[in-house]
């Protein structure tokens, strides 16, 4: 095997080993897993930057083992999967540092940075993976990594979210497991290539097709949240803020979104699902899913609640693209896949703040926090007006492409009541807090401070990467048009797939 | 360099607001609108600058109409930055409000440059946005709410704005630049879209409702700057996104003749029922962008018009924004430093022209607006005559309500704030000079006219017919047209009948009996201090002779 071929190997492993030693460091050890940490993350950003400059100039990386016979584990970069590692990779570093602020002097770190490391390596693994087969495998082993880091805390409610979220998700893992046999018994090996190898199937195989487009989806929907697989993302919310961070902005949630774009892009092929009438059921169910979910967020005081609820609807703007059919659409959806990711970070980020700083939890202890922790609560406020896609916020273009791709493909006329009623719900259940954080009067004590203002008003690790990720989905947005703009990238990739 | 001006306008107050904390950030906000001014002096009319990579592709540029748009609102906002200067302290509060201050002024002056769809709709909703927080400042609950209900209609117009855009959008496929959107008539439900989504920023009858509880709380510069400049957005979106002289838009012309038309009359009605300085001027403005609408939608009605009638219709919104704006800052004196002579005499000369007197600025615009209107429109000079009469009403009710409401005065302003008065006074006094040719500046002369016979009648008659108020029936300060409308009437009732029985006891002749009732009117007089009668100027007793005195200006004309 030459570099070539074990670049999407390293890609994976510059996490995975790392990881591994973690597990054995000693808990005191904290300045050489930090070491090892950020080493593990900053190499990957490296690979990956060579990634993306080859798969821009269409270089083929791949790394292929058989297992058995038409059974191959095959590691492949394209430029859907490039776009989900950048992302995965760049919020892996920025979650590492808010960690280790966040988890100072907590018990079990070695542990947690461990599973931690794990659960970015099957992410970047199911990224990478170039066939539904090697996908599985890194989605089941997603699941378990992440169980862990629920439970982190240990306390009885916390045991019972990843009880809840293990029974999903691998009740979910199942029906894809069970499609995707199904599908191989059908079709030999399943390789995802852009445009779908579905299409060739003899029209007697469609009925069939469509019930393991069913089960592949209902898989997929448990970790995108689809409702009603959503359940057990709101319980899964006690997990600390980093896992949350990560969870809902990168690694399960998303693993679920970038599963369904796979396989509607990549192994059916966008036309052929839509000429199986597959679309427009995935649309109503994202549609239904984006209204349930911002009417949910509307309900909870609990400010991680809501951003949980507010993930469930903000997420399947990603499926509510791929429904939609057209370059443009496309493109909406895709790129929903790094913007929802940069700003929902960033949410839980500042989340994680106000309870680590203030013991801030719910959104009625929130009034006057802008004066008290002004940055962190820019960082709120910048990634809050972009969910409700106020521009110049990622969140806007995501909003723009999808209402022009709808319009283009002659869905208008549901999809943009739904682009509208989720904006006017965002607001409602976001706009308030911000009002709560500027304009009102705080009270006479925050519930617990357990860090003073002192130079900054919170630790720096805590501080840094909400500001670094509201950045970030700022520049996106402003920068939509700019070359290696998340947008450009999600271009690219509708261009690839359409043939254009 | 002009295209760097051109970027300077949208950057320069967006990274002050960045240092709106620091510790002389008090006059920051006067040098964030310069290059606006600096651009509209400057900046030869035709330069662009096109930034492929920004957002979705952003383009500036600098037209006639823009022009115009960028001298009034950029010196309106530097009045008001200096205004503001002045009267803020240097608390978390004031740099809250200077920082919503800043990103106002930056969406407000940049979508004035925008020259495509999606960069204007960013400044619109960042102006929009940063306005809620210039409302809700004051810690009260009456601001909060009327800040939500500003929020509400604000987010119910930027959403409709965007399904209009989006939706142009796709009706060129992909593409937003002005020049291309206005080489069609916009399609479908667009226009409605934006007629409705504008329509709520100009405060539409019926979709005004945010505006005058907004006016009535919000800090005197923000409210200078939000009545005189940001509600001129509005107009700009009609202006930019529709295609001017499109004979496909008629029949939309006709329905903005029909709105603007009832704005007019809607607002002079409801004006003259309010009892508080703010809230008049509130519905004045609504009555005002009547005006505005009802010349949109004769450049709409008449295409090959539409030339003319839109560079009257900019002169018309230029002069109504620096007096307005005026007007707001001159009531903030009155409110913080009491009524001094001379800002009474200010604000005497203010409301001669808004109300379109002779030899003001309002005369001016008035007459351009009326010389562009083409055959078969005369009808509408009738309405035009009709607002410059209700104005003068207004406007005569305004300066009472001002010497009523005269405080104690309770926090004087520094010398800045009154030199920016001034300033604004001085070039509201004499720009149409400037500008006018001969004979522009004597419209209007009967209608004012009657309007201060009017209201020196009704002065008089009010004097002499007071309204026996008791606790119970005291009206409230603040309250929708119905209720005011009610109250109105049984003013009216209450005023009527005490006009018939003094007719009656009149008609007797009896010497002793009117020497009688005119002790006991003189007895009544002396008691007004009880705070048992009040002497005022019902709405009621306004329409009444109004309705009469209208009859009268029809004939007139």
């Amino acid at each position: 095997m030459n570099w070539d071929a074990w670049l999407p190997v390293l890609v994976v492993a510059s996490s995975l080993l790392p990881g591994l030693v973690i597990f054995f460091l000693r808990e005191g050890s904290h300045r050489l897993r930090t070491a090892l940490n950020l080493a593990g993350a900053i190499l990957k950003l490296l690979l990956v930057g060579i990634l993306i400059w080859g798969v821009f100039h269409e270089h083929v990386y791949e790394s292929r083992w058989t297992l058995a016979p038409g059974l191959d584990l095959v590691l492949h970069a394209d430029t859907l999967s490039v776009l989900f590692v950048t992302l995965s990779t760049v919020l892996w570093l920025v979650t590492t540092i808010y960690a280790i602020g966040y988890l100072e002097n907590a018990p079990h770190r070695s542990r947690f940075f461990g599973f931690f490391s794990l659960c970015v390596s099957a992410t970047v693994g199911l990224a990478l993976a170039g066939n539904l087969f090697t996908f599985v495998i890194f989605f089941e082993l997603l699941t378990l990594v992440t169980y862990p880091l629920v439970a982190h805390r240990g306390t009885p409610e916390a045991v019972r979210g990843a009880r809840i979220y293990l029974t999903y998700t691998l009740g979910g893992g199942m029906l894809l497991l069970i499609g995707t046999v199904w599908l191989h018994v059908l079709a030999g090996p399943t390789a995802f290539v852009e445009g779908g190898t579905l299409g060739s199937l003899p029209a007697e195989y469609h009925p069939q097709l469509k019930m393991i487009f069913l089960l592949l989806i209902m898989g997929l929907g448990v970790k995108a949240a689809l409702v009603p697989l959503h359940g057990w993302l709101p319980h899964a919310m006690v997990a600390p803020a980093p896992v949350s961070a990560l969870l809902h902005a990168v690694a399960v949630v998303k693993a679920g979104a970038f599963g369904i774009v796979r396989v509607v892009y990549d192994v059916y092929g966008v036309n052929f699902a839509d000429q199986l009438g597959l679309l427009t059921g995935l649309g109503i169910a994202a549609a239904v899913t984006i209204v349930y979910g911002s009417v949910m967020a509307l309900l909870q005081d609990n400010l991680k609640k809501r951003l949980a609820y507010s993930t469930v609807s903000q997420v399947s703007y990603i499926a509510l693209g791929t429904a939609i059919l057209g370059p443009i659409g496309t493109i909406g959806g895709i790129v929903h896949l790094v913007h929802q990711g940069i700003m929902k970070i960033t949410l839980f980020f500042a989340a994680g703040n106000y309870a680590e700083t203030l013991g801030i939890h719910k959104v009625s202890e929130m009034n006057g926090v802008g004066r008290r922790m002004p940055a962190t609560t820019l960082a709120f406020s910048v990634a809050a007006l972009g969910m409700i896609g106020v521009p110049p916020v990622a969140g806007f273009v995501s909003k723009w492409y999808l209402g022009l791709g709808a319009l283009e493909a002659g869905m208008a006329a549901w999809v943009m009541p739904v682009l509208i009623a989720s904006s006017v719900l965002n607001a409602a259940y976001f706009l308030p807090v911000l009002y709560r954080a500027w304009f009102r009067e705080p009270g006479p004590a925050w519930p617990a401070e357990h860090i003073p203002a002192a130079r900054f008003e919170t630790s720096a690790t805590l501080l840094w990467p909400p500001v670094v990720t509201a950045m970030l989905a700022l520049a996106a947005g402003l920068f939509a048009a700019a070359p290696y703009s998340p947008l450009e990238w999600a271009t690219l990739i509708a261009h690839r797939e359409y043939g254009l | 360099m002009n295209s760097f001006l051109l970027l300077l306008v949208w950057l320069l107050p967006l990274a002050l607001a960045l240092l709106a904390g620091q510790r002389y950030a008090s006059w920051i906000t006067v040098i964030a609108p310069l290059p606006a001014l600096l651009a509209a002096a400057a900046v030869p009319v035709g330069s662009s600058v096109s930034l492929p990579w920004l957002l979705l592709g952003v383009e500036l540029g600098l037209d006639d109409t823009g022009r115009v748009f960028l001298l009034f609102s950029g010196l309106l906002w530097l009045v008001a930055s200096l205004y503001a200067a002045g009267s803020l302290t240097s608390d978390h509060m004031a740099t809250r409000f200077r920082i919503f201050f800043l990103l106002a002024m930056a969406g407000n002056l940049g979508l004035i440059v925008a020259q495509d769809a999606v960069s204007f709709y960013l400044g619109f909703t960042l102006m929009g946005l940063a306005a809620y927080g210039l409302i809700a400042h004051p810690a009260s609950q009456h601001a909060r709410r009327a800040a939500r209900r500003y929020l509400v209609w604000t987010i119910a117009g930027e959403m409709l704005l965007f399904v209009a855009v989006v939706m142009l959008a796709a009706q060129h496929s992909g593409v937003v630049s002005f020049s291309v959107l206005q080489s069609s008539p916009p399609g479908g439900f667009v226009m409605p879209l934006l007629l409705i989504g504008f329509g709520i920023k100009l405060a539409l009858p019926g979709l005004h409702l945010w505006l005058p509880q907004a006016y009535a709380v919000t800090p005197t510069a923000a409210v200078a700057v939000l009545s005189g400049a940001m509600i001129k957005a509005g107009l700009l979106g009609w202006l930019r996104f529709l295609p001017p002289g499109d004979a496909a838009l008629v029949n939309w012309g006709q329905a903005l003749l029909v709105a603007g038309i009832t704005g007019i009359c809607f607002g002079a009605i409801a004006g003259l029922l309010q009892r508080t300085p703010r809230l008049l001027l509130g519905y004045s403005s609504i009555s005002k962008m009547g005006v505005l609408t009802t010349g949109m939608g004769a450049a709409l009605a008449w295409p090959e018009m539409a030339p003319v009638i839109i560079v009257a219709v900019v002169i018309y919104a230029a002069h109504h924004a620096l007096v307005k704006g005026a007007l707001f800052l001159g009531l903030g004196l009155v409110e913080r430093d009491g009524l001094r002579p001379w800002v009474q005499a200010g604000l005497v000369f203010l409301a001669l022209s808004l109300a379109g007197s002779p030899l003001t600025s309002g005369a001016f615009a008035k007459s351009v607006l009326t010389a562009s209107l083409p055959q078969g429109a005369e009808y509408l000079l009738f309405f035009l005559a009709t607002s410059a009469f209700a104005t003068t009403l207004l406007m005569a009710r305004f300066l009472f309500l001002v010497w009523k409401q005269r405080g104690s005065k309770m926090s004087p302003l520094p010398a800045e704030s009154r030199i920016a008065w001034l300033m604004l006074l001085a070039i509201i006094a004499v720009f149409p000079f400037a500008i006018a040719e001969a004979g522009q500046l004597m419209a209007n002369v009967i209608p004012v006219f009657l309007g201060i016979l009017l209201s020196a009648l009704v002065l008089l008659a009010a004097g002499r017919f007071p309204v026996r108020v008791t606790s119970r029936s005291r009206r409230p300060a603040t309250g929708g047209l119905v209720l005011q409308c009610g109250l109105a009437i049984r003013d009216l009732h209450c005023r009527g009948t005490l006009v018939i029985e003094t007719v009656r006891s009149a008609s007797r002749n009896c010497y002793a009996r009117v020497r009688r009732s005119v002790e006991q009117l003189l007895l009544q007089l002396c008691r007004s201090s009880d705070a048992d009668i009040r002497w005022q100027l019902a709405g009621g007793l306004w329409l009444f002779i109004g309705g009469l005195l209208l009859t009268g200006l029809i004939f007139s004309i």
